[in-house]
């Protein structure tokens, strides 16, 4: 039987937004506040915008208060530079931080949930990396929601946009982006609840669909974060912007994947391997547990490696344990109860009687699709495409560089977010209508392509061995014959998915082809993840390469890779954008290439 | 279990159980409540139908032979239960919506005590069957003090957004907490005050008696109706078919109010 | 202690190509600590890769895996194998999707249509407050929001929806009212009047029966019973 492939309809809008998360709800809100007659429509692939992987950030978002007589805009900066290992882009990290406390100021007044000091004011905590006077001291800088305050944030841009009369695909996929001549007109999307395709032709196309955690075994990132945004502009002949910058958590929950915070090492927890001994001894005799994240991360990996770890069965993860037996009961109910309940809930595990499984999880994508300070999406040659813009986890501006620092990220949404659409409001003024010139033909080869296939292997089981051979050798550590294996692998996998065959014949919610597309995404940024890792011969940020252990300043720039045939790159490079050092202002020598020394 | 044998063997305590696993305790007595506050209404309609008998004092005397029998005695005294139950709840549910009582757990731990007391005490006057109490000083008790729990509900509900008939509702059902309880007692102190009719009659006579059945009447006719208005709204979702059985049942209770007020007043 | 159990799924499925129900039984093994979704995925894995389900999050957050298990309505992605043997005292599982929307294939129903009555109580700010000086927060005592911070922490998993002893259909359910009274408690928002009409709206607090099943189900132990009947004493 042959299912044939063929767009229903054609819908027109103004703006069509790929993704439904913090945001391109932070964007949709603008543009429809600025121009409430535009036609909005935004695609999710969850069965709610609500149900977006923006929900689940918990910490808090920095900026800067202007009132706050001890903070200052510039430090945030200086903190975020540093943080990056000297790879964020100046000009996008300066409009970021000016623009920060605006925009908490716009969620506050439109409902936003804050938490609260006694006087009734906005609520202020500190995190890893916030310091005053460049590094001198911690310094009260994320306002937050409780341990939601991802949740707030989309709450408010739903609301918002759900106001301003937004229209949301659910449960759909962008499956083919249209450009041509370096114009872009909007994309086919395939509605999984009709199990029907359609073309939405818009005047301005805005890539927001997120990360793509699953690329790694364990990982803090939803199901939906497949890296679909990253595989289309790819497929595009679109470059992707340091693939190879990934951000590893040291302690998440094995299972789930579930963070379990600093606060479990700074309160005493002791990590400990298949032996029992405590090895952080061996990796940093004097900070031991509370040496910085990527060292603990790395040592626990090194654990698991070396054959030290203990195998879960129930999930088939390796991971250490660490121990909180030890601590007074006061510890566990006091300072550490929200983990603890953690344990409880998702390996029904008592801290206070029992080891708890741990290990390295992913957590963020610094990079993707590459952007300039307005959001616009750029090609190899960094000219912009028109009418294509990128804002969020899925765009490199780039903010984070080689390592975003906790709170920056929500924060990069809802102020990218904005002006964003600031920009996207004057696009569509000038443009007449959207372009119907497009042609469409790709998806139907490639869903035809994966109703056709014969093969016997399971899609689950080649989506499993691609995360551990990516946890396994291109996460926190990489090598040369690391990496070279994992692409060796990738390879392969890649040829057999293309022979799986899918059970389920109709198109109306059929998951099966939902993830035998999701896979093929995966795969491709698993392989740009790997060939630009290969390519950078140093170590920067998140990405540290066991033989070329330090930084180095050839490769201070960030890696453009396009790759539109699966396993042949196309290899380029962006410079960093100093502007801030360049213009020499006030205190300008702390954002020139600095060591990156906690 | 050690013994072998487990409670949940019995059916209805298994069907119990996953039940309040699945929705948890207040779930099953708000069923509970429901499927009593029927079964109350089913039987005022009826009791309303045979007291009409009471024109003809040998005709109503005739009728009520049969119910003094064994069997129907033992009905009658498992009417209680959901007599009981039906008030001990509606008291917590008034306090947990009205009086903003949060401990409502512990009342529903209470309930099948207090009501296993009443059961017996009732049981107990049902076999002596000989006590005297004079009407009027029993019905100045119970009125007086059903008009102040009334009056504080009122005074509680006032304040709320919800419309004047549920607030009626409430404040009916307020009313009936201890008069419904206190009238099945008073009506088994002694079998004669329930039964024989020139008793009742004579007792009827009194415009201040004549004055709490119509109390009597009217609240629990009006709380019936509602209640069974609300249940039909919650299942029948067409605006239509519900506008329908509201009317239906607001003609059956009218006619009924109807009755009952003639037999009290004409008495 | 057991490393693994034996289960039984009798999952209710739906064809909507065929438009046709039935129940399927799946056998397998499963670690003690595996979740609801991971069990799920085995079986795509290994078993039956047409078993369509939906999740999202994955821990607790975000409401999308909501289903029934032995007929209670939870969070697949928070209920452990070892807990459901035994918190149900058995390693057999009925497995349904919430009866709070149409069925759109299997376990995954149509969100949207149970998000509608969501919508109709306006979940966002219609009419702030404003500020007397520009750009500046408002001030709300931290004793204020603690009165309706629960409400707020509500995630629309619709667990509690399914849940309630009255009907689906009739009924705004127990996280729309909740939606509502958090913009009536909110300081904020001015326009109360419209919510207050929503409430007291013959789909509102009149469908409500105290019956608690929305506390009791909750997974984010939301007591949702506790709002509704604030609404229902006025004292919002
Ligand atoms: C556990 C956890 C805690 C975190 N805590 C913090 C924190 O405290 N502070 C902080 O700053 N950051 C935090 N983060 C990071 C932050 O949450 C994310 O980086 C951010 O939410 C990403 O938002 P987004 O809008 O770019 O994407 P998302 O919220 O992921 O939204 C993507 C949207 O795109 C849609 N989509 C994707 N692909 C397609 C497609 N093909 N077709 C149609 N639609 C598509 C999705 O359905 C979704 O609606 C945390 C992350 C995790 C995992
Ligand atoms: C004895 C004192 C009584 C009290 C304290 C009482 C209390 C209540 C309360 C509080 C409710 C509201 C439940 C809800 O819908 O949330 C209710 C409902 C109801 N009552 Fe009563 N009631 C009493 C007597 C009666 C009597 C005598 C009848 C029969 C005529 C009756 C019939 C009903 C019915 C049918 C309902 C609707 C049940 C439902 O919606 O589930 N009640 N009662
Ligand atoms: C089984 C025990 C009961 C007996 C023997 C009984 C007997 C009587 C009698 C004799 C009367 C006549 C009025 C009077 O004497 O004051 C009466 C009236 C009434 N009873 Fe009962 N009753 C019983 C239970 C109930 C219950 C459980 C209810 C409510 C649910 C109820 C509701 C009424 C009402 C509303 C009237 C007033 C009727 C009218 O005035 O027309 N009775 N009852
Ligand atoms: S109130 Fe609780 S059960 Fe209901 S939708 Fe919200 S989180 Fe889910
Ligand atoms: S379950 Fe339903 S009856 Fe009321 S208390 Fe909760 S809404
Ligand atoms: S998948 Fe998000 S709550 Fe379960």
């Amino acid at each position: 039987m042959s299912t044939t492939f063929k767009i229903q309809t054609t819908t027109h809008c103004d703006v069509l937004i790929i993704g439904a998360g913090g945001a391109a709800l932070r964007c949709a809100a603008e543009i429809l506040e600025k121009t409430p007659d535009a036609d909005v429509i935004a695609l999710t692939k969850v069965s709610h915008p609500q149900k977006s992987h923006t929900s689940t950030a918990q910490g808090g978002l920095a900026a800067v208060d202007p009132k706050d007589p001890l903070d200052s805009t510039l430090f945030h900066m200086f903190d975020t530079w540093k943080g990056s290992d000297c790879t964020a882009d100046q000009n996008v990290v300066k409009k970021i931080c000016e623009s920060a406390w605006e925009q908490i100021l716009w969620l506050e007044n439109r409902g936003m949930h804050f938490s609260r000091d006694p006087q009734g004011q906005l609520s202020k905590r500190t995190f890893g990396g916030h310091t005053r006077n460049f590094g001198e001291t911690s310094v009260h800088r994320a306002v937050f929601e409780a341990d939601r305050t991802g949740k707030g944030i989309m709450d408010t841009g739903w609301g918002e946009t759900l106001k301003r009369g937004i229209t949301f695909i659910n449960q759909c996929l962008a499956v083919e982006l249209l450009i041509k001549d370096k114009q872009c007109g909007g994309c086919v999307v395939y509605k999984q609840k009709e199990g029907e395709f359609i073309r939405i032709l818009a005047k301005a196309t805005i890539f927001a669909s997120g990360g793509s955690g699953q690329v790694f075994q364990v990982t803090t990132n939803c199901r939906q974060n497949t890296g679909d945004g990253l595989a289309l502009a790819l497929e595009s002949g679109l470059p992707v912007m340091d693939p190879e910058a990934v951000q590893f958590h040291p302690t998440g929950i094995v299972g789930p994947g579930i963070l379990a915070s600093e606060t479990l090492r700074s309160v005493g927890g002791i990590l400990r391997n298949q032996a029992l001994e405590p090895f952080m001894i061996n990796y940093a005799p004097k900070m031991k547990e509370l040496a910085p994240r990527d060292m603990v991360a790395r040592a626990i990996e090194s654990e698991i490696r070396e054959g030290r770890g203990i195998l879960n069965p129930d999930h088939n993860i390796p991971h250490v344990w660490i121990d909180l037996r030890h601590l007074p009961d006061e510890v566990h109910e006091k300072q550490i109860p929200e983990v603890s309940s953690f344990f409880k809930r998702y390996v029904n595990l008592d801290p206070k009687k029992e080891l708890c499984p741990v290990r390295p999880s992913n957590h963020y994508h610094m990079g993707g699709i590459p952007t300039n300070e307005f959001g616009e999406v750029q090609n190899e040659q960094q000219e912009t495409i028109a009418g294509l813009y990128a804002v969020g986890e899925c765009a490199a501006a780039s903010f984070h560089g080689f390592n975003r620092l906790g709170t920056n990220s929500i924060l990069e949404l809802i102020t990218m977010g904005k002006l964003v659409a600031e920009r996207v409001v004057e696009h569509i003024k000038d443009e007449p209508k959207s372009r119907l010139d497009i042609g469409v033909d790709q998806f139907a080869k490639r869903f035809s392509r994966y109703m056709g296939a014969t093969g016997g292997d399971s899609l689950g089981e080649l989506r499993n061995k691609m995360r551990s051979v990516m946890t396994e050798k291109v996460s926190v550590f990489r090598t040369e014959t690391g990496i070279k294996d994992a692409i060796e692998t990738l390879n392969e996998l890649k040829e057999r998915a293309d022979n799986t065959a899918i059970a389920g014949r109709g198109l109306a919610m059929n998951q099966e082809l939902v993830q035998r597309w999701e896979l093929d995404n995966l795969l491709a940024v698993s392989m740009v993840i790997c060939l630009a890792a290969l390519d950078r011969k140093e170590s920067r940020g998140a990405h540290f390469r066991d033989d070329y252990p330090v930084r180095k300043d050839d490769f201070n720039y960030h890696t453009l890779i396009s790759m539109v045939e699966f396993g042949t790159p196309e290899l380029g490079r962006r410079e960093v954008d100093m502007s801030v050092f360049k213009a020499g202002g006030e205190r300008y020598e702390m954002f020139d290439i600095i060591e990156r020394k906690y | 279990m050690a013994t072998g044998f487990s409670l949940t063997k019995i059916p209805g305590v298994r069907f119990l159980q996953t039940k309040s696993r699945t929705r948890g305790w207040p779930y099953i007595a708000s069923w509970a409540h429901r499927i009593s506050g029927v079964m109350l209404i089913l039987y005022v309609l009826l009791h309303i139908l045979t007291l009409s008998a009471l024109k003809n004092p040998d005709d109503f005397d005739n009728k009520i032979k049969f119910y003094a029998s064994i069997l129907p005695v033992f009905l009658e005294w498992l009417l209680a239960v959901p007599v009981i139950y039906h008030a001990l709840n509606g008291g917590r549910l008034i306090l947990y919506e009205i009086f903003g009582n949060r401990q409502d757990n512990l009342i529903l731990q209470w309930l099948p005590g207090i009501s296993a007391t009443y059961m017996l005490l009732l049981g107990i006057f049902m076999v002596m069957g000989n006590q005297a109490v004079s009407a009027i000083l029993f019905w100045t008790y119970i009125a007086a003090a059903s008009v102040f729990i009334s009056y504080l509900t009122v005074m509680k509900i006032r304040h709320s957004g919800a419309s004047k008939l549920w607030k009626m509702q409430r404040i009916s059902a307020a009313f009936l907490f201890l008069m419904i309880p206190a009238h099945m007692l008073y009506m088994h102190l002694d079998p004669s005050i329930g039964r024989d009719s020139s008793v009742i009659i004579a007792r009827m006579n009194n415009n201040f008696i004549k004055l709490i059945d119509l109390m009597l009447l009217i609240s629990v006719l009006y709380h019936g109706a509602y209640g069974i208005i609300e249940i039909s709204r919650d299942y029948v979702s067409s605006h239509r078919v519900q506008a329908a059985c509201t009317a239906t049942i607001m003609l059956i209770v009218a006619f009924f109010v109807w009755i009952g007020m003639k037999l009290t007043v004409l008495i | 202690m057991t490393s693994t159990y034996d289960i039984t799924l009798n999952v209710h499925r739906y064809d909507p190509d065929k438009e046709r129900k039935w129940i399927q039984t799946y056998q397998l093994e499963a670690g003690r600590i595996m979740r609801f979704v991971d069990v799920l995925r085995k079986i795509n894995d290994t078993d039956d890769s047409t078993l369509a389900w939906g999740s999202s999050c994955e821990h607790g957050q975000c409401g999308t895996c909501s289903m029934k298990i032995n007929g209670k309505p939870l969070l697949s992605c928070e209920l452990l194998v070892e807990n459901a043997v035994k918190y149900f005292g058995t390693t057999t599982f009925t497995v349904e999707p919430l009866d709070v929307a149409p069925v759109v294939r299997d376990l995954v129903v149509d969100t949207e249509k149970a998000y509608e009555r969501i919508d109709r109580v306006k979940p966002y700010i219609i009419n702030p407050v404003l500020q007397d000086e520009d750009e500046m927060e408002h001030q709300i005592s931290p004793e204020t929001l603690e009165r309706y911070v629960d409400a707020t922490r509500c995630i629309n998993c619709f667990c509690c929806v399914s849940a309630c002893i009255s009907s689906h259909e009739n009924f705004l359910g127990p996280n729309a009212m909740l939606a509502a009274i958090v913009r009536i408690m909110d300081p904020r928002e001015q326009e109360k009047q419209e919510r207050l009409d929503c409430l007291y709206s013959a789909d509102g607090v009149y469908r409500c029966h105290s019956s608690q099943a929305c506390s009791f189900v909750c997974p984010k132990e939301i007591d949702v019973a506790h709002f509704i009947a604030l609404a229902k004493e006025g004292a919002l």
